[in-house]
Protein backbone atom coordinates (compact mmCIF):
# COMPACT_ATOMS: atom_id res chain seq x y z
CA UNK A 1 0.00 0.00 0.00
CA UNK A 2 1.11 3.37 -0.85
CA UNK A 3 1.41 5.17 2.90
CA UNK A 4 -0.52 7.94 1.71
CA UNK A 5 -3.48 6.02 1.07
CA UNK A 6 -2.80 4.38 4.65
CA UNK A 7 -3.03 7.42 5.62
CA UNK A 8 -6.48 8.94 4.09
CA UNK A 9 -8.54 5.83 4.38
CA UNK A 10 -8.69 5.80 8.03
CA UNK A 11 -9.65 9.36 7.83
CA UNK A 12 -12.21 8.79 5.17
CA UNK A 13 -13.78 5.97 7.10
CA UNK A 14 -14.70 8.09 10.07
CA UNK A 15 -15.81 10.85 8.46
CA UNK A 16 -18.22 8.64 6.89
CA UNK A 17 -19.21 6.97 10.47
CA UNK A 18 -19.38 10.53 11.22
CA UNK A 19 -21.93 11.57 8.81
CA UNK A 20 -24.26 8.25 9.27
CA UNK A 21 -24.07 8.29 13.49
CA UNK A 22 -25.13 11.64 12.67
CA UNK A 23 -27.86 10.84 10.53
CA UNK A 24 -28.77 8.56 12.49
CA UNK A 25 -28.95 9.86 15.63
CA UNK A 26 -30.99 12.69 13.36
CA UNK A 27 -33.39 10.32 12.66
CA UNK A 28 -33.52 8.43 16.20
CA UNK A 29 -34.33 11.59 18.05
CA UNK A 30 -35.36 14.21 15.75
CA UNK A 31 -38.91 13.42 16.17
CA UNK A 32 -41.62 11.25 18.41
CA UNK A 33 -42.74 14.44 20.22
CA UNK A 34 -45.73 13.96 22.50
CA UNK A 35 -48.64 15.35 21.14
CA UNK A 36 -49.77 18.95 21.85
CA UNK A 37 -52.27 19.10 24.48
CA UNK A 38 -55.07 21.98 23.72
CA UNK A 39 -54.23 24.42 26.39
CA UNK A 40 -51.30 24.76 24.65
CA UNK A 41 -52.94 25.05 21.22
CA UNK A 42 -55.24 27.45 22.59
CA UNK A 43 -52.73 29.47 24.17
CA UNK A 44 -50.66 29.83 20.18
CA UNK A 45 -54.30 30.49 18.82
CA UNK A 46 -55.03 33.48 21.00
CA UNK A 47 -51.41 35.26 20.45
CA UNK A 48 -52.43 34.79 16.44
CA UNK A 49 -55.32 36.25 16.96
CA UNK A 50 -54.02 39.11 18.61
CA UNK A 51 -51.80 39.93 16.03
CA UNK A 52 -54.07 39.54 13.31
CA UNK A 53 -56.54 42.32 15.20
CA UNK A 54 -53.53 44.67 15.07
CA UNK A 55 -52.45 43.33 11.20
CA UNK A 56 -56.51 43.61 10.56
CA UNK A 57 -56.31 47.51 10.43
CA UNK A 58 -53.20 47.98 9.01
CA UNK A 59 -53.63 48.04 4.70
CA UNK A 60 -50.72 45.19 4.30
CA UNK A 61 -50.48 41.64 2.98
CA UNK A 62 -49.94 38.87 5.06
CA UNK A 63 -49.35 35.00 4.83
CA UNK A 64 -50.88 32.97 8.21
CA UNK A 65 -50.21 29.56 8.85
CA UNK A 66 -52.84 27.98 10.21
CA UNK A 67 -51.91 24.22 11.01
CA UNK A 68 -55.60 23.10 12.19
CA UNK A 69 -57.18 24.38 9.17
CA UNK A 70 -54.12 23.11 6.58
CA UNK A 71 -54.04 26.32 4.72
CA UNK A 72 -51.46 28.94 4.60
CA UNK A 73 -53.73 32.11 3.79
CA UNK A 74 -52.86 35.07 1.94
CA UNK A 75 -54.67 38.38 3.64
CA UNK A 76 -54.92 41.97 3.50
CA UNK A 77 -56.18 43.53 6.74
CA UNK A 78 -58.69 41.17 7.43
CA UNK A 79 -59.84 40.15 3.78
CA UNK A 80 -59.08 36.59 3.00
CA UNK A 81 -58.10 36.89 -0.07
CA UNK A 82 -56.86 33.07 -1.22
CA UNK A 83 -56.23 29.94 0.89
CA UNK A 84 -53.63 27.53 -0.13
CA UNK A 85 -54.52 24.04 1.28
CA UNK A 86 -50.99 22.37 2.93
CA UNK A 87 -50.71 18.82 2.84
CA UNK A 88 -47.34 18.58 5.23
CA UNK A 89 -46.17 20.76 7.42
CA UNK A 90 -42.49 20.83 9.80
CA UNK A 91 -40.46 23.41 11.88
CA UNK A 92 -37.74 23.18 13.46
CA UNK A 93 -34.46 24.95 14.16
CA UNK A 94 -30.87 25.33 12.69
CA UNK A 95 -28.53 23.32 14.41
CA UNK A 96 -25.10 24.37 15.87
CA UNK A 97 -21.74 22.79 16.47
CA UNK A 98 -22.18 21.29 19.41
CA UNK A 99 -25.27 20.10 19.82
CA UNK A 100 -27.03 23.20 21.20
CA UNK A 101 -29.90 24.13 19.98
CA UNK A 102 -31.58 28.05 19.62
CA UNK A 103 -35.38 26.89 19.72
CA UNK A 104 -35.94 29.15 23.09
CA UNK A 105 -37.34 32.56 21.82
CA UNK A 106 -41.12 33.37 21.18
CA UNK A 107 -40.16 33.39 17.34
CA UNK A 108 -43.21 31.07 16.28
CA UNK A 109 -46.03 33.37 17.54
CA UNK A 110 -44.23 36.72 15.93
CA UNK A 111 -45.11 38.89 12.92
CA UNK A 112 -42.27 38.50 10.30
CA UNK A 113 -41.57 40.90 7.89
CA UNK A 114 -38.92 41.95 4.99
CA UNK A 115 -39.07 38.50 2.72
CA UNK A 116 -37.10 37.48 0.04
CA UNK A 117 -38.30 35.18 -2.22
CA UNK A 118 -35.23 32.32 -2.80
CA UNK A 119 -34.86 32.28 -5.91
CA UNK A 120 -36.24 35.38 -6.98
CA UNK A 121 -39.27 35.80 -9.51
CA UNK A 122 -38.22 37.15 -12.58
CA UNK A 123 -40.69 38.82 -15.05
CA UNK A 124 -39.13 40.46 -17.67
CA UNK A 125 -40.64 43.89 -19.09
CA UNK A 126 -40.56 45.18 -22.89
CA UNK A 127 -39.86 48.38 -23.32
CA UNK A 128 -41.39 50.59 -26.58
CA UNK A 129 -40.01 53.78 -27.55
CA UNK A 130 -43.09 55.54 -29.64
CA UNK A 131 -41.10 56.68 -32.49
CA UNK A 132 -39.64 53.21 -33.25
CA UNK A 133 -43.45 51.93 -33.10
CA UNK A 134 -45.15 50.45 -36.41
CA UNK A 135 -48.70 51.78 -37.49
CA UNK A 136 -51.17 48.75 -36.81
CA UNK A 137 -51.94 46.26 -38.77
CA UNK A 138 -55.21 46.87 -40.09
CA UNK A 139 -55.99 42.99 -40.55
CA UNK A 140 -55.91 42.45 -37.10
CA UNK A 141 -53.46 39.55 -37.12
CA UNK A 142 -51.59 38.89 -33.81
CA UNK A 143 -48.06 37.96 -34.42
CA UNK A 144 -47.14 37.36 -31.18
CA UNK A 145 -49.11 35.76 -28.30
CA UNK A 146 -47.55 36.88 -24.50
CA UNK A 147 -46.98 33.68 -22.76
CA UNK A 148 -48.96 32.32 -19.76
CA UNK A 149 -48.50 33.05 -15.95
CA UNK A 150 -46.82 29.51 -16.02
CA UNK A 151 -44.94 29.77 -18.84
CA UNK A 152 -43.37 33.59 -17.97
CA UNK A 153 -42.54 31.98 -14.21
CA UNK A 154 -42.34 28.24 -14.41
CA UNK A 155 -42.99 26.46 -10.53
CA UNK A 156 -39.51 26.21 -8.79
CA UNK A 157 -39.46 22.51 -7.10
CA UNK A 158 -38.66 24.68 -3.76
CA UNK A 159 -38.39 28.07 -2.88
CA UNK A 160 -37.88 29.81 0.43
CA UNK A 161 -39.09 33.07 1.53
CA UNK A 162 -36.45 34.68 3.97
CA UNK A 163 -37.84 37.06 6.32
CA UNK A 164 -35.82 39.60 8.40
CA UNK A 165 -35.07 38.39 11.38
CA UNK A 166 -33.66 34.65 10.18
CA UNK A 167 -37.10 32.85 9.50
CA UNK A 168 -37.34 30.95 6.08
CA UNK A 169 -40.76 29.89 5.00
CA UNK A 170 -39.28 26.70 2.71
CA UNK A 171 -42.95 25.24 0.19
CA UNK A 172 -42.14 22.58 -1.79
CA UNK A 173 -44.27 21.67 -4.45
CA UNK A 174 -45.52 18.42 -4.75
CA UNK A 175 -46.19 16.61 -8.29
CA UNK A 176 -49.18 16.39 -9.64
CA UNK A 177 -50.12 15.40 -12.93
CA UNK A 178 -51.12 18.78 -14.44
CA UNK A 179 -47.94 20.62 -12.76
CA UNK A 180 -44.93 21.06 -14.30
CA UNK A 181 -42.05 21.36 -11.97
CA UNK A 182 -38.50 22.28 -13.01
CA UNK A 183 -35.60 20.57 -10.55
CA UNK A 184 -32.78 19.59 -12.39
CA UNK A 185 -29.84 17.80 -10.90
CA UNK A 186 -28.10 21.32 -10.92
CA UNK A 187 -31.18 22.98 -9.31
CA UNK A 188 -31.08 20.01 -6.16
CA UNK A 189 -27.27 20.62 -5.58
CA UNK A 190 -27.71 24.16 -5.36
CA UNK A 191 -30.35 23.93 -2.90
CA UNK A 192 -28.58 22.10 -1.06
CA UNK A 193 -25.56 24.10 -0.92
CA UNK A 194 -27.79 27.17 -0.69
CA UNK A 195 -28.73 25.98 3.20
CA UNK A 196 -25.41 26.25 4.49
CA UNK A 197 -24.40 29.57 2.82
CA UNK A 198 -24.38 32.60 5.24
CA UNK A 199 -27.01 34.53 3.02
CA UNK A 200 -29.33 32.09 3.90
CA UNK A 201 -28.28 31.42 7.45
CA UNK A 202 -31.28 31.41 8.93
CA UNK A 203 -32.27 30.57 12.06
CA UNK A 204 -35.69 29.41 12.11
CA UNK A 205 -37.50 27.05 9.29
CA UNK A 206 -40.81 26.31 8.21
CA UNK A 207 -41.52 23.55 5.84
CA UNK A 208 -44.86 23.34 4.08
CA UNK A 209 -45.67 20.65 1.06
CA UNK A 210 -47.93 21.83 -1.20
CA UNK A 211 -49.56 20.50 -4.60
CA UNK A 212 -47.54 22.18 -7.06
CA UNK A 213 -50.26 24.20 -8.87
CA UNK A 214 -50.89 25.77 -5.22
CA UNK A 215 -47.38 26.27 -4.69
CA UNK A 216 -46.55 27.86 -8.88
CA UNK A 217 -49.82 29.92 -7.95
CA UNK A 218 -47.99 31.22 -4.23
CA UNK A 219 -44.86 31.53 -5.78
CA UNK A 220 -45.67 33.75 -9.01
CA UNK A 221 -48.00 36.21 -6.74
CA UNK A 222 -46.78 37.09 -3.39
CA UNK A 223 -46.60 40.47 -2.52
CA UNK A 224 -43.28 42.09 -2.55
CA UNK A 225 -43.74 43.15 0.98
CA UNK A 226 -45.93 40.39 2.57
CA UNK A 227 -45.71 39.74 6.30
CA UNK A 228 -46.22 35.89 8.02
CA UNK A 229 -47.66 34.79 10.76
CA UNK A 230 -48.32 30.85 12.17
CA UNK A 231 -50.26 28.99 14.92
CA UNK A 232 -47.39 27.00 16.15
CA UNK A 233 -47.74 25.67 19.69
CA UNK A 234 -44.24 25.58 21.59
CA UNK A 235 -43.29 22.00 23.27
CA UNK B 1 10.28 8.28 -15.98
CA UNK B 2 9.64 6.80 -12.75
CA UNK B 3 6.49 5.01 -13.46
CA UNK B 4 5.70 3.79 -9.74
CA UNK B 5 5.22 7.91 -9.30
CA UNK B 6 2.76 8.48 -12.04
CA UNK B 7 -0.06 7.86 -9.73
CA UNK B 8 0.30 9.96 -6.79
CA UNK B 9 -1.11 13.26 -8.26
CA UNK B 10 -4.32 11.41 -9.45
CA UNK B 11 -4.66 9.71 -5.96
CA UNK B 12 -4.10 12.62 -3.74
CA UNK B 13 -6.76 14.26 -5.92
CA UNK B 14 -8.84 11.53 -5.69
CA UNK B 15 -8.16 12.20 -2.14
CA UNK B 16 -8.74 15.72 -1.59
CA UNK B 17 -12.11 15.33 -3.18
CA UNK B 18 -13.31 12.46 -0.85
CA UNK B 19 -12.12 13.97 2.15
CA UNK B 20 -13.90 17.47 0.60
CA UNK B 21 -17.47 15.73 0.37
CA UNK B 22 -17.08 13.96 3.51
CA UNK B 23 -16.41 17.29 5.73
CA UNK B 24 -19.41 18.96 3.46
CA UNK B 25 -21.33 15.61 4.33
CA UNK B 26 -20.31 16.15 7.87
CA UNK B 27 -21.13 20.27 8.09
CA UNK B 28 -24.78 19.57 6.24
CA UNK B 29 -25.60 16.59 9.25
CA UNK B 30 -24.42 19.35 11.55
CA UNK B 31 -25.57 22.63 10.62
CA UNK B 32 -28.77 21.53 8.93
CA UNK B 33 -32.02 22.17 10.63
CA UNK B 34 -33.80 19.67 13.25
CA UNK B 35 -37.30 19.90 12.11
CA UNK B 36 -40.37 17.94 13.97
CA UNK B 37 -43.34 17.33 12.20
CA UNK B 38 -46.46 19.22 13.33
CA UNK B 39 -49.94 17.63 12.36
CA UNK B 40 -51.80 18.95 9.26
CA UNK B 41 -55.87 19.66 9.25
CA UNK B 42 -57.10 19.51 12.74
CA UNK B 43 -54.98 16.42 13.74
CA UNK B 44 -53.61 17.81 16.86
CA UNK B 45 -54.17 15.48 19.44
CA UNK B 46 -55.89 16.40 23.21
CA UNK B 47 -53.19 16.06 26.19
CA UNK B 48 -53.99 12.39 28.22
CA UNK B 49 -56.39 12.91 30.90
CA UNK B 50 -57.72 16.47 29.44
CA UNK B 51 -61.31 15.20 28.38
CA UNK B 52 -61.56 13.39 31.79
CA UNK B 53 -60.91 16.70 33.70
CA UNK B 54 -64.87 18.04 34.09
CA UNK B 55 -63.69 21.40 34.05
CA UNK B 56 -60.43 23.32 34.03
CA UNK B 57 -61.26 27.06 34.61
CA UNK B 58 -57.94 28.24 32.94
CA UNK B 59 -59.03 26.30 29.86
CA UNK B 60 -62.60 27.20 29.31
CA UNK B 61 -61.29 31.07 30.35
CA UNK B 62 -58.86 30.62 27.30
CA UNK B 63 -61.75 29.50 25.21
CA UNK B 64 -63.73 32.07 25.77
CA UNK B 65 -61.45 35.22 25.46
CA UNK B 66 -60.84 33.19 22.15
CA UNK B 67 -64.43 32.86 21.02
CA UNK B 68 -64.13 36.76 21.81
CA UNK B 69 -60.94 37.81 19.71
CA UNK B 70 -63.09 35.56 16.67
CA UNK B 71 -66.02 37.90 16.75
CA UNK B 72 -63.66 41.15 17.19
CA UNK B 73 -61.90 39.91 13.84
CA UNK B 74 -64.92 38.51 12.09
CA UNK B 75 -66.14 42.10 12.96
CA UNK B 76 -63.09 43.90 10.85
CA UNK B 77 -63.01 41.42 7.54
CA UNK B 78 -65.45 42.88 4.89
CA UNK B 79 -69.13 42.70 5.05
CA UNK B 80 -71.32 40.97 1.97
CA UNK B 81 -68.88 40.76 -1.38
CA UNK B 82 -65.92 41.69 -2.41
CA UNK B 83 -63.39 41.02 -5.24
CA UNK B 84 -60.28 39.76 -5.44
CA UNK B 85 -58.06 39.82 -8.20
CA UNK B 86 -54.57 37.93 -8.65
CA UNK B 87 -52.08 39.73 -11.29
CA UNK B 88 -49.29 36.99 -10.85
CA UNK B 89 -51.76 33.96 -12.12
CA UNK B 90 -54.80 36.50 -13.60
CA UNK B 91 -57.74 35.21 -11.46
CA UNK B 92 -60.51 36.85 -10.37
CA UNK B 93 -62.79 35.58 -7.21
CA UNK B 94 -66.16 37.55 -6.11
CA UNK B 95 -66.26 36.49 -2.83
CA UNK B 96 -68.97 36.80 0.17
CA UNK B 97 -67.56 36.14 3.65
CA UNK B 98 -66.36 33.01 3.42
CA UNK B 99 -68.01 31.86 0.32
CA UNK B 100 -66.59 31.89 -3.28
CA UNK B 101 -69.26 33.06 -5.86
CA UNK B 102 -66.87 33.27 -9.02
CA UNK B 103 -63.56 31.99 -10.10
CA UNK B 104 -62.78 33.67 -13.22
CA UNK B 105 -59.56 34.31 -15.84
CA UNK B 106 -59.33 37.17 -16.45
CA UNK B 107 -55.75 39.14 -18.11
CA UNK B 108 -53.79 42.20 -15.87
CA UNK B 109 -51.39 44.19 -16.72
CA UNK B 110 -48.38 43.60 -19.16
CA UNK B 111 -45.40 45.39 -17.52
CA UNK B 112 -44.59 46.96 -20.33
CA UNK B 113 -43.17 50.06 -20.51
CA UNK B 114 -43.37 53.01 -23.05
CA UNK B 115 -41.42 55.80 -23.42
CA UNK B 116 -42.51 59.09 -25.45
CA UNK B 117 -39.66 60.08 -27.80
CA UNK B 118 -40.06 63.87 -28.53
CA UNK B 119 -42.74 65.96 -26.85
CA UNK B 120 -43.19 65.66 -23.15
CA UNK B 121 -41.07 62.76 -23.24
CA UNK B 122 -43.37 60.94 -20.92
CA UNK B 123 -43.12 57.33 -19.50
CA UNK B 124 -45.51 54.90 -18.84
CA UNK B 125 -45.41 51.32 -16.63
CA UNK B 126 -48.52 49.80 -17.77
CA UNK B 127 -48.90 47.50 -14.37
CA UNK B 128 -52.29 46.85 -12.48
CA UNK B 129 -51.62 48.25 -9.20
CA UNK B 130 -51.65 46.27 -5.94
CA UNK B 131 -53.33 47.17 -3.02
CA UNK B 132 -56.96 47.83 -1.80
CA UNK B 133 -59.98 49.81 -3.97
CA UNK B 134 -62.86 49.89 -4.04
CA UNK B 135 -65.55 49.69 -7.25
CA UNK B 136 -66.44 53.79 -7.48
CA UNK B 137 -69.04 53.75 -10.37
CA UNK B 138 -70.40 51.18 -12.50
CA UNK B 139 -71.05 51.74 -16.18
CA UNK B 140 -73.69 49.72 -18.41
CA UNK B 141 -72.45 50.09 -22.67
CA UNK B 142 -69.23 52.32 -21.98
CA UNK B 143 -67.32 54.19 -24.34
CA UNK B 144 -63.63 54.54 -23.83
CA UNK B 145 -62.01 57.67 -23.98
CA UNK B 146 -58.38 57.00 -25.06
CA UNK B 147 -55.76 58.24 -23.77
CA UNK B 148 -52.70 59.45 -25.46
CA UNK B 149 -50.77 56.42 -24.67
CA UNK B 150 -53.04 54.28 -26.71
CA UNK B 151 -52.04 56.43 -29.66
CA UNK B 152 -48.29 56.37 -29.11
CA UNK B 153 -47.72 52.89 -28.58
CA UNK B 154 -49.44 52.88 -32.20
CA UNK B 155 -46.75 55.32 -33.67
CA UNK B 156 -49.75 57.81 -34.17
CA UNK B 157 -49.73 61.31 -32.83
CA UNK B 158 -52.36 61.84 -29.93
CA UNK B 159 -55.22 63.59 -31.75
CA UNK B 160 -56.47 67.37 -30.19
CA UNK B 161 -60.25 66.62 -30.19
CA UNK B 162 -61.87 64.50 -27.50
CA UNK B 163 -64.16 63.48 -30.45
CA UNK B 164 -61.09 61.32 -32.27
CA UNK B 165 -60.07 59.29 -29.28
CA UNK B 166 -63.34 58.23 -28.53
CA UNK B 167 -63.77 54.38 -29.47
CA UNK B 168 -67.27 51.99 -28.20
CA UNK B 169 -67.51 48.68 -27.48
CA UNK B 170 -63.68 47.76 -26.71
CA UNK B 171 -64.25 47.83 -23.39
CA UNK B 172 -67.08 45.50 -23.43
CA UNK B 173 -70.85 45.56 -21.29
CA UNK B 174 -69.60 46.95 -18.33
CA UNK B 175 -67.03 48.89 -16.99
CA UNK B 176 -66.14 49.09 -12.98
CA UNK B 177 -64.39 52.49 -12.02
CA UNK B 178 -61.58 51.43 -9.85
CA UNK B 179 -60.00 55.14 -9.94
CA UNK B 180 -56.89 56.27 -11.85
CA UNK B 181 -57.97 55.51 -15.02
CA UNK B 182 -58.39 51.59 -14.10
CA UNK B 183 -60.97 49.52 -14.39
CA UNK B 184 -62.59 45.79 -14.32
CA UNK B 185 -64.21 46.01 -17.85
CA UNK B 186 -65.06 43.38 -20.55
CA UNK B 187 -62.62 42.49 -23.75
CA UNK B 188 -63.07 42.04 -27.85
CA UNK B 189 -59.90 39.85 -27.21
CA UNK B 190 -61.56 36.85 -24.97
CA UNK B 191 -58.88 34.04 -26.35
CA UNK B 192 -56.12 36.31 -24.91
CA UNK B 193 -57.55 35.90 -21.22
CA UNK B 194 -54.91 34.70 -18.65
CA UNK B 195 -52.14 36.84 -20.23
CA UNK B 196 -50.88 39.42 -19.20
CA UNK B 197 -51.67 41.57 -21.69
CA UNK B 198 -53.21 45.31 -20.29
CA UNK B 199 -52.12 48.67 -19.75
CA UNK B 200 -53.19 48.44 -16.23
CA UNK B 201 -56.81 47.34 -16.45
CA UNK B 202 -58.20 43.94 -15.61
CA UNK B 203 -59.82 42.58 -18.56
CA UNK B 204 -62.27 40.06 -18.08
CA UNK B 205 -64.35 37.82 -20.71
CA UNK B 206 -68.08 38.70 -21.16
CA UNK B 207 -70.30 36.01 -19.37
CA UNK B 208 -67.49 36.63 -15.53
CA UNK B 209 -68.51 40.24 -16.73
CA UNK B 210 -72.16 39.83 -16.32
CA UNK B 211 -71.52 38.14 -12.77
CA UNK B 212 -69.43 40.60 -11.46
CA UNK B 213 -71.08 43.73 -13.09
CA UNK B 214 -74.59 42.04 -11.09
CA UNK B 215 -72.13 41.12 -7.63
CA UNK B 216 -70.30 44.75 -7.58
CA UNK B 217 -71.95 48.04 -6.07
CA UNK B 218 -70.47 51.59 -6.04
CA UNK B 219 -68.46 50.99 -2.60
CA UNK B 220 -67.48 47.43 -2.81
CA UNK B 221 -63.90 46.60 -2.17
CA UNK B 222 -61.57 45.37 -4.98
CA UNK B 223 -58.40 43.37 -3.82
CA UNK B 224 -55.46 43.37 -5.89
CA UNK B 225 -52.20 41.74 -5.26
Amino acid sequence: LNPESRIARPAVLALVVVAVLGGAVTLLFGGGEPPLDEMRLLEARAVAQDHRLALAKEPRFYLFLEPEAGTLSLYHGAALLRAFPVQDLEVGHRRVVGGATVDGEDWRSRVWDGPRVEPPVHRERQVIVSDSVEPPDLAGSVDWIPPTPEEAVPTPKRFVIHFHGGLGLEVTAERSDSATVHAGPWARMSHAAARVLPRNWDRYRIRVAMDAVEAGALYRSLPDSVGFLAVLPGR
Amino acid sequence: VNTQERPLPLRSAIVAAVLLFGCSAVLMVIMGFSMEAVPVGGAVAEAPGVEAVTVDPALEQLRKDLRALDKKLAAQAPRGRYIVIDRGNNRLWVRNGSKQELEATVSTGSGTILRESGGKERTWTFDTPPGRFKVLSERRNPVWVKPDWAFLEEGQQPPKRTSERVEVGSLGEWALDLGDGYMIHGTLYERLLGRSITHGCVRVGRDDLRVVAEAARPGTPVFIY
